[in-house]
């Protein structure tokens, strides 16, 4: 007890509470340049939804959705839908329904399969079960965006850079399909905010056209790059998004969310 | 809000081992878990967010770590949304070595909200009244190179 106290005076005297009032602005060099990571510039499902919680208190059971099967075996629509229910799962957690947590990580995991990543994500599948039981919600927030974490790590490993950027759409446009719906039902040009995203949107377009030129040529591909690009000019806006532009963000969104779920066309 | 982040982070240096919530058991560790045996930057920035883990808040799994040298500051992007709490926490092992950890707004302001820096450690946290793009910049305010890691959490 004594050496805690010591311990707690010495670092007391190095603790240095300073105010950042005095700081000269960040140069315009320096926010171009700075460092941008996926895993922290681009937020989880788990943070977006946090705030969209506190600015509409929605119900979340409404907003939760029975799985959409996969009738497809192609890896890109198989990524996509697992980046979906990763964005499901956290709704589920939002709403505190266990079962339907313990249901979509069986999900997340069965499509993790057939994409062969899913020795990597076992261990975690099993937490979220145990985790959903015991209602401890918070850790499963973490535990989820470990998941998906995983999930992206075992695809570099494997080489496949491509079905990752697919694997983040998915869960992004599940997030902006849910925020713009609750903006049309409770309009509030503030709250416009959470679906203006545009250096994100610009950052997954640049995904896209990186991928490999087998991947883009992929109907998918295409039909989600051409559908985001038209994004763009209502996310470039510096005012609050109109109410048009929330309709054509949410019909986006779901016409993206529909044509992850179709079996692609037959050559 | 000044005291309380005081108390906090000398809670989480008092008792690392302790204050975080036991994880349920991993059957294989995952890359991005920290290991408590080891004594990495990475874990001591997890000790010292686990206090705030204890206020409710959750921690990412990303994170960013590399070697901050004197003069040679790192500016991070992140995307923060209104009303949610975010608190970002860095720390390194270098002995005689100190870090200072800011958080500016999308036009490159400093938030000028409540940042601590200890021996070994700096936190700063913000609640952003706007959402949209934010950044993290870590500097050396004592000694030459420093391999450091940074993580956030949010409520």
């Amino acid at each position: 007890m004594t050496i805690r106290v010591s311990i707690a005076a010495a670092i007391l005297s190095f603790c240095v509470a300073a105010s950042r009032a005095e700081l000269p602005k960040l140069e315009a060099a320096e926010m171009n340049s700075a460092v941008f990571m996926e895993t922290m510039a681009l937020p989880s499902s788990g943070e977006f939804f946090t705030a969209v919680d506190k600015q509409f208190e929605p119900n979340w059971t409404k907003i939760l959705r029975p799985s959409v099967p996969v009738t497809t075996a192609q890896r890109e629509h198989l990524a996509l839908q697992v980046g979906v229910l990763l964005a499901d799962c956290y709704v589920a957690i939002e709403a505190q329904d266990g079962q339907a947590a313990k249901n979509l990580g069986r999900d997340i995991l069965n499509l993790a399969k057939k994409l062969s990543v899913s020795q990597n994500v076992l261990a975690r599948g099993q937490n979220i079960s145990d985790l959903a039981d015991k209602g401890e919600w918070r850790t499963l927030r973490e535990e989820l965006d470990a998941m998906q974490n995983d999930i992206r790590l075992s695809m570099q490993d494997q080489n496949d850079y491509d079905l990752l950027v697919f694997l983040m759409i998915g869960s992004w446009v599940r997030q902006m399909e849910i925020a713009s719906a609750l903006l049309i039902q409770n309009p509030d040009p503030d709250a416009t905010e959470l679906l203006k995203q545009p250096v994100i949107l610009q950052h997954l377009l640049e995904r896209l056209g990186g991928m490999t030129e087998k991947s883009r040529a992929n109907p998918l591909a295409e039909t989600i790059r051409t559908r985001l690009e038209t994004l763009q000019p209502h996310m470039a806006k510096n005012t609050p998004l109109a109410d048009d532009s929330i309709s054509y963000i949410a019909a986006t969104m779901a016409t993206l969310l529909n044509a992850s779920a179709e079996p692609p066309p037959k050559p | 809000m000044k005291r309380t982040m005081v108390i906090l982070s000398l809670a989480a240096i008092l008792a690392p081992a302790t204050a975080e919530e036991p994880r349920a058991p991993q059957t294989k560790p995952a890359p991005l878990d920290a290991n408590p045996s080891t004594n990495t930057p990475r874990t001591r920035a997890l000790e010292v967010a686990a206090a705030y883990r204890n206020q409710g808040h959750a921690l990412r799994d990303g994170f960013w770590r590399g070697v901050l040298e004197k003069n040679k500051p790192v500016t991070i992007a992140v995307h923060l949304f209104a009303k949610n709490n975010y608190s970002f926490h860095a720390a390194h092992l270098a002995p005689g070595t100190m870090i200072r950890l800011a958080i500016f707004d999308p036009q490159g302001n400093s938030m000028g909200g409540e940042e601590l820096a200890g021996e070994n450690s700096a936190t700063a946290g913000v609640s952003p009244t706007r959402s949209g793009r934010y950044y993290v910049r870590l500097e050396l305010t004592e000694g030459d190179k420093a391999d450091t890691c940074m993580v956030y959490s949010y409520k």
